[in-house]
């Protein structure tokens, strides 16, 4: 009986081959993407008050677009924000009955312009209120080093009760 | 106080390379929190290739601004303005000024790219145009920048803001809206890969926290096990963050993805302000003499404030005035021999400029006109100042000026009062000419 031959094959060498290649561009390339992600909680109440969420984008002359959906696991998405620009204030969620085991999937891309300073950390605030209380959330550390950077932000809120 | 000068020059320099040192230790104290948080760049040089003419308040109440009328401004966070108008360009010059902007050193509320066309409010308008500015020269009594024994050191201190800014041209709307649109395609790209890439065990985990949310409320360890499915949860989606950012930026089937990272890029590099509209700025400043070169004595040789308004045409002609009032309580600036009792002499001055511009914004060439009056008449004459100045933009922060006209304290015929000088400005900061 011929025995089985031990090591990796010559396909899957290559892909190894691809993939350490692939690896070490992505650690060594000078990219200019960037990427952090919150995945937290928010209380909400019993009643019918709106929930709004504030996001605030400090970094002097950046350039930012968002976008955002209330998702529902057993039912429909609710877009919220479709590739809106700039700072954003005051953007109304639902009530806290309605969104209540509900996710607030936020997604926004920061760019570095030439007018801003670089490198510089990326400076983002963003809160929710109208619930329990108001909550701010601290955002990951990242960095522009270079102009032309971006900061993919990817925020993910589970809105729950006690 | 020659002292003073190497000193502020030193300290300058100092505070550029501690500002680039700070930034650059950022990636690398960051450099364990980029495998969690995913940042991919790396250190590059800072890029400084914007000058323009020293035009700031402190070098202005010190009497050294090639023009005493300014065009507005779109500020970056620190600007160092070098003067040297002396000597063949032999020595090290004697007037320097630096500039800050509060709100982009400090990342004050509201600076987002969008905000800086239409602020939503006036307080961003304020912060995005305010600055302060810390000058300092070597001259003599009238103000002529010289390096000579009668010459002493000189303080000058600004503030300035924007009442009404003009608004972006229609060119540099439309490179930010093209930075916006290709945002908006890395950004749309990044969601379908992250939804396509969302694993089983994230739908699970969602499914888990929704079915744990519904338990009662007094239900024991409920808390505690959303709370777990959360952090299991963030766990799952940095990683799948991850793998997105990897995919877009090192993979082979998003090619166009990659492409259009790489736009942005260098579309948000070549990003460059122009306006065009009305405008009005105010400014206002303190001048400090030390006669004796002495750091205890000091005279407040100018104080004052004043309105600069009119029409920025970006890159072809702009009209600009100037109403301005100021207070010298221990000296004239339209002294003629020094002999007179100068003290307490307030000035009104009315002015225009008209400035062309040509060559997409390297050369430009203007004339300015002020008229002084002098509010106490019975002590000295009114008197006025007409300057023709031509610039030329070398290349990377170099910049050469030619002035000539006749100053406030005199005549081109009389005592050499003429102003003709051949500047040769070399700059290390970022302030942005609007009209570039």
């Amino acid at each position: 009986m011929a025995k089985k031959k031990k090591g990796i094959t010559k396909a899957n060498k290559t892909k190894l081959v691809k993939s350490v290649t692939a690896l070490k561009d992505f650690v060594t390339k000078d990219s200019s993407l960037g990427g952090v992600t919150i995945t937290n909680l928010y209380q909400v109440n019993n009643s019918a008050n709106q929930v709004t969420f504030d996001l605030d984008f400090r970094n002097f002359g950046v350039s930012a677009v968002t976008k955002a959906e209330l998702h529902d696991v057993n039912g429909t998405d609710v877009q919220l924000l479709n590739d809106v620009p700039g700072s954003l204030s005051n953007i109304p969620v639902g009530s806290n009955t309605l969104i209540d085991g509900k996710f607030l999937n936020i997604k926004s891309i920061v760019t570095a312009s030439s007018q801003t300073p670089v490198p510089q950390n990326l400076n983002v605030s963003f809160s929710i209120d109208g619930g329990a209380t108001t909550q701010a959330y601290p955002m990951p550390p990242a960095a522009f080093n270079n102009t032309g950077d971006s900061i993919v932000i990817d925020i993910s809120i589970f809105f729950f009760h006690i | 106080m020659r002292r003073i000068t190497i000193l502020f020059f030193f300290a300058s320099i100092f505070f550029i390379a501690k500002q680039q040192q700070s930034f650059a230790q950022a990636p690398i104290k960051d450099k364990a929190d980029s495998i969690n948080h995913n940042k991919l760049t790396e250190k590059d040089s800072v890029s400084l290739d914007v000058l323009n003419a020293p035009a700031n308040p402190a070098f202005n109440l010190l009497g050294i601004s090639v023009n005493a009328i300014e065009r507005p401004t779109d500020l970056s966070a620190f600007a160092l303005s070098i003067k040297n108008a002396t000597n063949s360009f032999t020595k090290l010059p004697s007037s320097y000024a630096v500039e800050l902007s509060p709100a982009a050193l400090f990342n004050i509320k509201g600076q987002t790219l969008d905000n800086f066309n239409k602020p939503e409010k006036y307080s961003d308008l304020f912060w995005q145009t305010l600055s302060i500015s810390l000058g300092v020269t070597r001259s003599d009594t009238d103000d002529k920048e010289t390096d000579d024994s009668t010459s002493f050191t000189k303080l000058g201190f600004g503030l300035k803001f924007s009442i009404v800014r003009p608004k972006w041209t229609d060119s540099t709307r439309y490179y930010y809206d093209e930075i916006v649109r290709l945002q908006s395609v890395v950004l749309n790209g990044y969601d379908s890969i992250v939804k396509a890439k969302a694993n089983s065990k994230t739908k699970v985990l969602e499914a888990a926290l929704v079915e744990a949310n519904q338990l009662p409320s007094d239900s024991p360890g409920r808390l505690e096990k959303i709370q777990n499915i959360i952090k299991q949860l963030s766990e799952v989606r940095a990683g799948v963050q991850k793998e997105a950012l990897l995919l877009m930026t090192a993979g082979e089937d998003v090619s166009a993805l990659k492409q259009t990272i790489e736009k942005l890029k260098a579309s948000a590099k070549k990003f460059k302000i122009e306006r065009k509209g009305g405008f009005l700025d105010f400014t206002s400043g303190l001048a400090l003499d030390f006669p004796d070169n002495k750091f205890s004595n000091s005279l407040v040789s100018r104080a004052g404030m004043w309105l600069t308004g009119g029409y920025e045409g970006g890159n072809k002609t702009s009209v600009l005035g100037i109403l301005r009032y100021l207070f010298q309580p221990d000296k004239i600036f339209a002294d003629d021999n020094g002999t007179l009792n100068t003290k307490n002499i307030s000035t009104f001055d009315a002015g225009a400029r008209i400035v062309f511009s040509g060559m997409r914004g390297k050369f430009s060439f203007s004339a300015e006109g002020i008229y002084r009056s002098v509010l106490n008449e019975d002590v000295i004459s009114p008197s006025w100042r007409l300057v023709f100045n031509t610039e030329y933009d070398v290349g990377f922060n170099q910049k050469l000026t030619l002035s000539i006209g006749r100053n406030f304290n005199g005549t081109i015929s009389k005592d050499g009062t003429v102003i003709a000088a051949l500047n040769f400005i070399k700059g290390f900061g970022t302030t942005k000419k609007i009209s570039k």
